[in-house]
Formats: structure tokens, sequence, C-alpha cells
């Protein structure tokens, strides 16, 4: 029985910002196969559409996509099975039902014995996710491990993404030195790419980290170097390297020079719609540090 | 071909279904796209066996006095009422030097390292030939759709003439299910176009599917099949 080599051509037909499309193109896509002398092939786009269903939070209709897709694998150790695996964890773990790291397990340890590296390593970043802690650290170790020593440059695109995360569960951790160490290599990866805005976003994570480490002038001229070499790349304005900026002058007792930083973090950040929903607190926060600044403006004028 | 051959594709579908423009289109895309009716017409007009079975079954006015093919002779013989019978013998004539000389087409091109070879043959189930490819591509579109553009393309062909015709070929739903892709050729060039995309974007990272042994498949095997 067929199944593909490569799925990369499948994922071609993803448009993860709009799964509505994605679902419209998996769906067209399906209808040009036969699941009949091609099972395989059929089930694998059927666990995409899946996904795009999913994303749309239409839990029951992808669940019954999904069993579809169950039927034609039967069970045939194959990519779609990896696959199917992979979505059915990632749909348990978006409608909140547990056991999705059996299933990323049974997705990992078939994508391993079939060498598929980029399922390997999809399954292991989601494990990486799922999991706390040092299980967490361990996924995400097997993870870059497979994508380093991969031979498919399709597995090893996963490495920026996957060195970002784990530095960030070790920051998270309090672990600066290592995470600092890894977001350096973030750093690297995504320059010998050419990838400036995840360039930028590793050099910020890095200052963010010297901050952490309390090496405050070095966290400030890092900040101020990221921040010039934005605006000579004509990169629009980051609300975030304000906010640090204020947040370095904060911690260093320098709050007048700290307090327009966060009201032009507050003004850029302020209709980010991610912090709305995730970081209330925060987006307060900045809120206040800038009326203070108003607060200041306003004594001065009086 | 060696085992790490090229994929070998066919393209088929009914009279009128849009073969020739999927064919096109895949062309357009850098592919090879070996046209049966091509190879047949140069099979019938040049390999001296199959000539003289024609000239001895249809007559010396098969063939015009410049060596071409008389096709309005050959169809007025062939494609008439009850014809079954007729036509299987025109088939049996063509089909195996038709299929030889595809094979030597493919195996030249596959030498000289392309990846797909393609080849467009209308009557690919019915000459029982679909086991000497990897996969097979139904081109499909409704009969209406059909007649249309074969009276476009033929304006002295008659309703009545194209619907024979299409009765004489395989069922296009059975033929769906039969092909491993399947383009519904009814909304345009643009849907057209996505269909061909996505299906050229698989096929390269599909399996080699006819395996080495399959390879010693004679023509007289495939021909009995629609004996």
């Amino acid at each position: 029985m067929n199944t593909l080599a490569d799925s990369q051509d499948i994922d071609a037909l993803w448009d993860y910002m709009d799964p509505i499309k994605s679902e419209q193109c998996f769906t067209q896509a399906i209808a040009q196969i036969n699941p009949g002398t091609l099972p395989l092939l059929y089930a694998e786009l059927l666990t995409q559409q899946a996904r795009a269903i999913g994303l749309q939070q239409q839990y029951e209709r992808a669940f019954a996509t999904l069993a579809d897709a169950d039927a034609l694998i039967n069970n045939t150790s194959s990519v779609a099975l990896v696959r199917y695996y992979l979505e059915y964890g990632r749909l348990l773990h978006s409608s909140r039902t547990s056991h999705a790291n059996e299933y990323f397990l049974k997705s990992y340890t078939l994508a391993i014995e079939l060498h598929e590296d980029f399922y390997a390593i999809d399954a292991a970043h989601m494990l990486g996710i799922i999991e706390k802690g040092l299980q967490s650290l361990e996924w995400n170790t097997i993870a870059i491990d497979i994508a380093e020593k991969s031979i498919h440059p399709r597995a090893k695109k996963w490495l920026g993404s996957l060195y970002n995360n784990t530095a960030w569960t070790y920051f998270f951790s309090e672990n600066y030195q290592k995470a600092y160490t890894i977001f350096q290599k973030s750093k690297a990866w995504y320059a010998e790419r050419n990838l400036l805005n995840e360039e930028f976003i590793a050099e910020w994570s890095l200052a963010r980290t010297l901050r952490a480490q309390g090496h405050l002038q070095e966290a400030l001229q890092a900040q101020l170097t990221l921040l010039e070499n934005r605006q000579a790349a004509n990169f629009p304005e980051d609300g975030y390297i304000s906010e640090e900026l204020g947040e370095i002058l904060l911690s260093m007792g320098r709050e007048q020079e700290a307090t327009p930083h966060f009201a032009h973090a507050f003004d850029l950040l302020r209709h980010d719609i991610w912090l709305q929903q995730n970081e209330d607190k925060r987006l307060k926060r900045l809120e206040l540090l800038s009326n203070n600044f108003s607060n200041s403006q306003e004594q001065e004028h009086e | 071909m060696s085992e790490s051959r090229a994929l070998f594709i066919a393209i088929t579908g009914g009279i009128g279904s849009g073969k020739s423009t999927v064919s096109n289109i895949i062309r357009e895309h850098g592919y090879s796209v070996i046209s049966a009716d091509e190879v047949a017409r140069h099979v019938i007009e040049n390999d001296e066996n199959v000539k003289t079975r024609l000239i001895v079954e249809y007559g010396n006015a098969t063939f015009l006095p410049n060596g071409t093919l008389n096709t309005a002779h050959l169809s007025s013989l062939v494609f008439s009422k009850e014809n079954k019978e007729k036509i299987k013998k025109l088939n049996s004539i063509v089909h195996p030097a038709t299929l030889d000389a595809i094979i030597d087409m493919a195996e030249k091109l596959d030498e000289q390292g392309e990846k797909c070879i393609f080849a467009e043959i209308a009557l690919l189930y019915e000459s029982g030939l679909e086991d000497a490819f990897d996969y097979v591509i139904a081109v499909a579109a409704p009969e209406e759709i059909r007649i249309q553009r074969v009276i476009q393309r033929n304006p002295e062909m008659t309703k009545e003439q194209i619907q024979l015709r299409i009765k004489e070929q395989a069922d296009q739903g059975w033929v769906k299910n039969q092909a491993d892709f399947v383009i519904e050729n009814d909304a345009g060039l643009d849907k057209l176009e996505d269909s061909i995309h996505f299906i050229l974007g698989l096929i390269p990272h599909l399996p080699v599917v006819y395996s080495t042994d399959d390879e010693n498949l004679t023509n007289d095997d495939t021909m009995e099949d629609t004996q």
C-alpha cells in the first residue's frame, strides 16, 4: 500500500492562519484521491483535514474525520498512522481531554521506527509542551537531538523553534545560564538562514535573560543595540523592547527614565489581542507605570 | 528500467473529458507526456507488420496514397453500430505494438533521468494496459460537457455519434473507481490547474508500484484481457 515518503506537499495545502480555507483545500484534495487504491494517502489527508477542523474548535467533527482515517489505515504501520496518532493527541490536548500524551508517545515511537524524523520531532515537541518541568525539558532535548542529527532538511527546520522553546523552559525553571546558551544557539541558527525577525526575537530573549541574571547594564546595552538594529533594518517599532527598556531602567532605580518607555510600550501593545487575552495583568502593569510618566509630565506642566 | 526508475503514470478519460488539456498543463510543468494516440498513429503508418494486418482486415483504402492513415475509412468501418468485435479486432492489431513503442519511449526518458513520465491513453482500461503503470489519473466531466467539447472540436460529429462513442468506452464512474487520482474537469481552467498542481506535488513523493518482475508482461498478455 502506498503512502507518502515525504508529506511536504500535503502540508503545502496548509494555511495555519486560516483553518477554514485549509479545510476546504483538504476537502478538494481528498476528492481527487481514490481511497480504494490509495487508502493511506487518503487517510493522511483526512488527518490534516481533521486538524484543520479541530483548529476551528469543532472537535466532534474533527474526531469523526479521524475515525474515518483510522478505518482506512487499519493499523498499518505508516506515516498515515504516525499522523493519525499525532492529530488525535493534538485534538485531545486542544479539547482539554486527557491522555493526549499517550497518543503523542505512540506517534513518536512509530515515527522513530519508520525513520520519519520530522514527525518524531513534532511528537516530541508536543510532549515537551504538555509535560512539565524536567520531563518537558527531556522531550525538548530529544527533539533537538533528532533534528540536529537528521539528514532531512525538513526535520532540521524544527531546530530554531525547538531551541527557542527549550531555552524558555530553562528560563522559567530559573536556569538562566543554560537558557542563555540555548538562546545563543537559536540566534545563530536563525542568523545562518537570514531569518531576521526570528533572529531579533532571539536577541530580545538573550537580553531578557541578562536582566533575569541581574546583568542590568549588559541587558540595557543589548536592548538598545537591538532597537538600533531593528531601525536600521526598517522593522516596525516593537513594544516588547520598550517594555524591557522600562523594566531594566526601573530595576536600575532610574524610574523617571523608565516611565516613558513603559508609556511607549503600553501605546504599542495595548491593542495586542494575544496580550489582552493572556497577559491582562502585564498590560495593566504597563498602563500603571505609564501613568506615572503622564502624572509626572502633568506635574512638570503645573 | 532500473529499480530506481521513473514513475510511470497514465492519464486516461473518455472522449471530451479533457485529457489532452490535462496533458498539456502537465507538459507546461516540465514533464514528458507520451500521447498514445500519436504513438498509435506512428505505429500504424510505420510498422510494416501492423500496416499489412490492417490492409488485410480493412482493405487497401485503409491508407491514403501518400501512406497516411485514412481515418475516415477506418472510422466508418469500425465505429458503426454493433461494432464491438470490430473495435476489438482493431485494438488487437494496433495495441501491442503501440504499448511496445510507449514502453520504449518511457525507458529512453527514464535513462535520460526523468523522474515522472506520463502517458495519455484514452482506452487504458479497455486495453488492459493499466497494470503497466504505477499510478493512473482519470480525467472526468459530466456527459453534457463532454458532448459540447467534442462538438466544438469536431463540428461534423452529431450528438448521437458522440453518445455512441461514449457508450463504447468504459463507464466513467467505473473508471473513477479504478484510478488512483481523479481530476474533475468541470469548472474552468483555474480549478483544473489547481487539481493538477496538487497531484503533481504528490506524485514525485509516491513510491514506485510496478515491480521489475512485471516488466516481463507481454503485449499478448495485455491483449488477452480485452478479448
